[in-house]
């Protein structure tokens, strides 16, 4: 009794004496203190905002497949109503993630993601937050189906990335629009998902808000404010302690929807976005407040998300344009390839990737900068253990850049040859671990080695990001062609936010 | 640890309630700084940061609102560091957390800002946990919302008040167990810009935070405020304001102003001007989509900054009301409209308002007119119950300009280097043009003069500030020497005739055929249909050319986005050439003077395109007869008598050294190429002459003349005078070779 009394007075005279000390402090005018950062390395400033360290793993992965396999191959939609039998589900084989990645990884994609509850609610896995899963299969293949375990395995054996797509709305559940759908169903499930592996680099939180469906019975049209439904913040928080690498996609807020889903971004697209207001997915806001990078998803097929009858493959050469106007537009590209009743890629689509994988390796694969001899109008003075020299651009060291000093938002950067070479595309990266500044270049060529010609006019040649790649004959649909014969390659970035960074530059 | 000891001492947890911190009493937590950015110097330690409880910087009056808005004693002080992130700010730890709920709640702040550097953003994060048990392993630091501010706020001298919504997905309050998210700590971002640029840190402080329900700012320093953020765009799409108009039968005139379904707010004084005189009854109109709304007017009528809306106990607006009609507001429980007659209920936007009588000693002047739609609710900036909110229920407002005038517009000149004059001739000196009445004035240069158009300023109190009190007193038009016809003459649009007196600023110069400096558009958007452009030649920047019909080639101006321009006119035209090279070009920014139509073009002949421009003399030559030639000056106004049947397109390049050569590009049906004619003072027929300033490749020409050949010196090739290639002279007579005429006889 004496002792708490005695710890009570002591807390409430230590509250007085904060209190006493802030009223004695209180009359004074507020004095701004000296307090600074030095750079011994003379780093430019972050030109805010900046990616965490999730968002930078995340970009590198850059081009990745969309796997949406599930209910709705069997039934032919693309949107289930909730309300088809588990025996509908019943493929031919067993499903095989690995060819899946396999064919992918042919083509270049370095992962993939796979869907594992589309908006039908059925679970791909043998979850105990529904029997809406593929315990009640249709077949000795289906209930022995656990896609999320066999495609990390999968993705793991082959080096590849992996994540899954888990819908958020949920057709089928009875609890969907209550309360408790969120901490019951969709996080209980997210967890589980989780637990697959604790590398996984992408979770997809599709955007769709609710509307009609089955419910468990409600057969009613149910919607939600999907602004806090799903209550995002501590979700996130939930599943980054399992999977701390795991960038929630959409709804998830860590990554953007690019706002089409014809397989282009804006070629102004910048990293940054007002999330939480309005903004358009294609190309981002030069001063949002946050980074929020943009993701692409298109389909490889003609059918539709899910695999569909009759449906044929897009060309290479289409492909290869949905390529450049994503990844080669500070985006990543996520492909899909639907795989089919026999939960295998078709053959059309397994030769199609290779084909793809050819004509990346063919177009992009042999780099002419390093052999350059690269002369820039400015270089930032170096710092005691680090240098902004141009020969960082060709170094393949992405930690490594150039850089200007700062206050310059202009500079020019000069390739040249002994011999002419053949060149086609020009690709950059920023480095973009100290936020996206590239405002504005242009891209002059000399076959001579001294009369400047300029190229790609008909691009908007203004933003880099992650990645920018420009075909020089300006044309992303036939972007090959017989290239041009120069001694001289000249980059003049015209405008930035701060001084430009660039960790690559590479002339294919 | 002090917070440990603090919220021992605490209460429980507070339901939504309203809750209150202000600094001048201990009823807040510890504060710190806080930065949303994961490697920030302040998350390593490598930075403590500095925020505290201070002395009130400023308590003055705020001369707008009349008294001092911010009399605390203490308030909260943050130094806003350069190197922090975008999301830096200052973090109070609150003494009780409070539970999200998922209506939008409001946290208000009072911020003084006078040091920061730029307009910019605020932002409001909130951190804290979930109150579950399965959630006890968060420490209540996580951040829950993000609740940016809408619109900039600017640095000011004055305390402002700003409010920033948030919600999250709670459960009810009262259940058991305890379910949702409590926040525990607030954090207030005062500048969401990146500090990379900024040289030095500044203060920023805080106080009298209220976390409510209600969206509107507690009080506010803008004049004819709105209760809403003025960039708020519609929330639905069935219930939107369109048009606003008045209607006056005495002068029998009807005005309208419209285009306004994009934004809640339109502000357009500076563009919509209704007019009435004095003892006029008008009646304003609305047009808008939508039902269940009611519609309100004001005028500002003693120009003080707010609409007064006091009603008579006949329901009628009081004597010296600013709210001068209406047609449904319920204080009790019958519905009324301006004119004291009763309506069954509020459902009334489509039965239009009473009308009014501008009262007849109102003197002549600008006076601000506000249009409302709203719902059983007379404040001039709207509902704001939750229930009615004006932006929530599709309502609108829209301020305008009333004139209230005489019959006539007092017009005068600034007599500059010539005079401006009626049509016919009469000295502006107070001239008294008729109200709202189109009027013809004429263009009198001095000797050694001529113009590049007139400014003109139009409304009251012309010798002041253009905007007093958030209201124009007066406008400007423009326009340029090409809106003038061959005799110098222009009729002025009724719509500018308005106001009380009229200026009209003449901007003559020496010989308006010298380079003068014009306007620069520094964007595709801004080309108009109604004017003529200069062509304006800055060293890297600011070539204006225009597609046309008949070319296939697009504006560009260095250093913008090349894209096509389509559209543009084909009467559009050039007001006067600079004398000044071009210099240098690219492949897009090549181009050559057209002529179409009697209007000079300029057409982007591909790469390599060097082009001197002249101020002077210009020749047109035209494609079927090529030997024919015209002489035109600048203005487009022929001289020496000759002329020609313009039966193509054609155009020229410029001209070289003197005023007798140029270089000319024939296009149409036959295309002839590049050539370089020379005319002399007697109308002598054109001959090829070299002019070394020139060198030409033009992809769009057709196959046939190979301009370029044409004009390099050690060309071997041998041209007819009409510029085609031959392979040896056959005939006598005049030939071309090496850029020269030579005889063959």
């Amino acid at each position: 009794m004496k002792h708490r009394t005695l710890t009570y007075l002591m807390c409430l005279t230590l509250a007085y004496a904060i209190m006493a000390t802030n009223s004695m402090l209180a009359q004074q005018p507020f004095e701004l203190t000296d307090e600074a950062l030095t750079w011994p390395d003379n780093e430019p400033a972050p030109c805010q905002p900046v990616p965490t360290e999730r968002q930078l793993a995340w970009n590198e992965t850059e081009f990745y497949a969309f796997f949406h396999y599930g209910m709705n191959t069997y039934t032919g939609k693309e949107w289930g109503n909730g309300d088809e039998k588990e025996s509908i589900f019943a493929p031919t084989a067993a499903p095989n993630p690995r060819q899946w990645l396999e064919a992918v990884k042919a083509a270049g994609m370095k992962g993939g993601i796979a869907v594992v509850k589309h908006h039908d609610g059925f679970c791909l896995w043998p979850t105990a937050t529904t029997t809406h899963n593929v315990s009640g299969a249709g077949n000795a293949y289906g209930r022995a189906t656990n896609i999320p375990r066999d495609f990390a395995a999968a993705a793991q054996a082959l080096g590849m990335k992996y994540g899954f797509y888990v819908s958020p709305w949920d057709r089928n559940s009875a609890f969907y629009g209550e309360d408790n759908y969120v901490t019951d169903v969709f996080l209980r499930q997210c967890l589980e998902l989780a637990e697959y592996g604790s590398d996984q680099f992408e979770m997809w939180f599709d955007g769709a808000n609710g509307g009609t469906g089955y419910y468990g019975g409600r057969n009613a049209n149910v919607s939600v404010d999907a602004s806090i439904y799903y209550d995002i913040p501590n979700l996130r928080a939930r599943v980054h302690q399992i999977a701390p690498n795991c960038v929630m996609w959409g709804v998830g807020g860590e990554a953007r929807w690019i706002g089409n889903e014809q397989g282009w971004a804006g070629e102004t697209n910048w990293a940054m976005a007002d999330r939480g207001g309005s903004f358009t997915g294609m190309y981002g806001q030069e001063q949002g407040w946050i980074w929020l990078p943009g993701e692409s998803d298109a389909k490889a097929t003609s059918g539709g998300w899910f695999w569909h009858n009759g449906e044929t493959v897009l060309s290479a050469e289409r492909l290869f344009q949905m390529y450049l106007e994503t990844v080669g537009r500070n985006a990543t590209l996520i492909l899909n390839c639907p795989p089919d009743k026999s939960g295998a890629l078709p053959q059309a689509t397994v030769n199609r990737l290779a084909e793809l994988g050819k004509m990346l390796g063919q177009r992009l694969g042999k780099d002419l900068a390093p052999a350059a001899h690269i002369e820039v109008s400015e270089t930032r003075t170096a710092g005691a253990a680090r240098n902004y020299e141009a020969a960082n651009m060709t170094d393949a060291d992405k930690d490594t850049y150039w850089a200007a000093n700062d206050g310059t938002t202009a500079a020019t950067i000069t390739l040249t040859w002994d011999t002419p070479q053949t060149i086609r595309y020009l690709q950059l990266m920023e480095f973009i671990r100290k936020g996206q500044r590239i405002k504005r270049f242009h891209v002059e060529y000399a076959t001579d080695g001294s009369t400047w010609k300029p190229l790609a006019t008909t691009c908007e040649t203004t933003t880099v990001g992650y990645k920018r790649i420009i075909p020089l004959n300006g044309s992303t649909s036939s972007s090959y062609g017989n290239g041009y014969q120069a001694k001289a390659l000249r980059i003049s970035i015209d405008d930035s936010r701060a001084c430009p960074l660039l960790s690559s530059l590479s002339v294919f | 640890m002090k917070r440990y000891i603090l919220t021992a001492l605490a209460a429980t947890t507070l339901t939504a309630a309203a809750q209150t911190i202000n600094f001048d009493t201990d009823d807040f937590g510890s504060i710190g700084v806080y930065d949303a950015w994961e490697a920030s110097p302040f998350r390593t330690g490598q930075l403590k940061g500095n925020a505290a409880v201070v002395a009130n910087p400023c308590t003055a009056t705020d001369p707008v609102l009349g008294y001092p808005p911010n009399t605390s004693a203490r308030v909260l002080a943050v130094q806003r560091s350069r190197f922090g992130s975008n999301t830096f700010g200052v973090r109070i730890d609150l003494k009780e957390p409070f539970r999200l709920t998922k209506q939008t709640r409001y946290l208000h702040v009072m911020t003084y800002l006078a040091d920061k550097p730029a307009p910019s953003r605020l932002m409001a994060i909130g951190l804290g946990r979930r109150v579950e048990d399965e959630w006890s392993w968060q420490t209540g630091q996580d951040e829950q919302f993000w609740a940016l501010s809408t619109s900039d706020v600017e640095p000011s001298d004055q305390w402002q008040d700003v409010v920033l919504g948030f919600k999250g997905f709670s459960y009810a309050t009262d259940q058991e167990p305890a379910k949702g998210i409590d926040i525990y700590s607030l954090v207030l971002v005062p500048d969401v810009r990146s500090p990379h640029a900024d040289a030095a840190d500044f203060a920023c402080y805080f106080d009298q935070l209220l976390i409510d329900s209600n969206p509107a700012r507690r009080f506010s320093s803008e004049r004819y405020p709105v209760n809403f953020d003025r960039a708020q765009t519609p929330t639905r799409t069935d219930r939107h304001l369109d048009k606003v108009g008045l209607s006056n039968s005495n002068a029998g005139t009807t005005q309208e102003a419209g285009g306004l379904a994009g934004l809640i707010y339109n502000d357009k004084t500076q563009s919509a001007v209704f007019s009435a005189k004095p003892g006029h009854t008008v009646r304003p109109t609305f047009g808008y989509t939508g039902v269940w709304m009611s519609a309100y007017v004001y005028v500002d009528w003693g120009n003080d900054g707010t609409f007064s809306y006091d009603l008579a106990a006949d329901m009628k607006p009081a004597q010296g009301s600013d709210l001068v009609s209406y047609n449904a507001y319920m204080p009790e429980a019958t519905w009324y409209k301006s004119d004291g007659t009763t309506v069954n209920n509020g459902n009334q936007i489509a039965n239009g308002v009473p009308s009014f009588t501008v009262p007849a000693a109102t003197a002549p002047g600008f006076y601000r007119m506000r249009y409302k739609v709203d719902w059983n609710n007379i404040d001039p900036g709207g509902n704001t119950s939750e229930a009615n909110h004006i932006v929530s229920n599709g309502g609108g407002i829209t301020d305008v300009l009333l004139d209230v005038h005489t019959d006539v517009v007092r017009v005068s000149d600034q007599q500059l280097n010539g005079a401006v004059l009626t049509a016919d001739g009469q000295e502006l000196n107070n001239f008294e043009a008729p109200y709202g009445q189109p009027f013809a004035i004429k263009m009198q240069p001095a000797p050694g003069f001529g113009y590049k158009g007139i400014t003109v300023r139009y409304g009251y109190r012309l010798e002041g500030e253009a905007v007093v009190g958030d209201n124009p007193q007066y406008l400007t038009a423009t326009f340029t020497a090409a809106d003038f016809d061959d005799n110098d003459c222009l009729t002025l649009p009724a719509s500018i005739m308005v106001g009380g007196t009229m200026q009209i600023e003449g901007l003559f110069t020496e010989d308006a055929r010298k380079p003068l400096k014009g306007d620069t558009i520094s964007n595709l958007g801004q080309l108009s249909n109604a004017k003529a452009y200069l062509i304006h030649a800055l060293s890297q920047e600011g070539y204006l050319v225009w597609n046309t019909s008949v070319s296939d080639r697009y504006v560009s101006l260095r250093g913008v986005t090349n894209t096509s321009y389509q559209g543009l006119p084909s009467d559009a035209r050039v007001a006067t050439i600079y004398q000044q090279r071009i210099d240098p070009f690219d492949a897009s920014t090549s181009w050559q003077i057209l002529q179409k139509d009697g209007n000079y073009y300029l057409r982007n002949v591909g790469n390599s395109l060097y082009v001197t421009l002249s101020d002077r003399d210009y020749v047109f030559t035209d494609a079927a007869t090529p030997l024919a030639q015209i002489r035109a000056n600048a203005a487009g106004e022929t001289i020496d008598g000759s002329t020609i049947s313009l039966a193509g397109t054609f155009s020229i390049l410029g001209a070289g050294g003197d005023d007798k050569h140029y270089a000319c590009i024939c296009t149409g049906t036959t295309p002839q190429g590049v050539r370089n004619w020379t005319f002399n003072d007697h109308g002598s027929p054109f001959y090829i002459t070299e002019n070394p300033n020139l060198s030409v490749t033009d992809p769009f020409l057709a196959d046939g003349i190979r301009p370029a050949t044409a004009l390099i010196p050690h060309d071997n090739a041998t041209y007819l005078l009409t510029g085609q290639r031959i392979s040896r002279p056959v005939h006598k007579g005049l030939y071309i070779r090496q850029g020269r005429l030579f005889m063959k006889k």
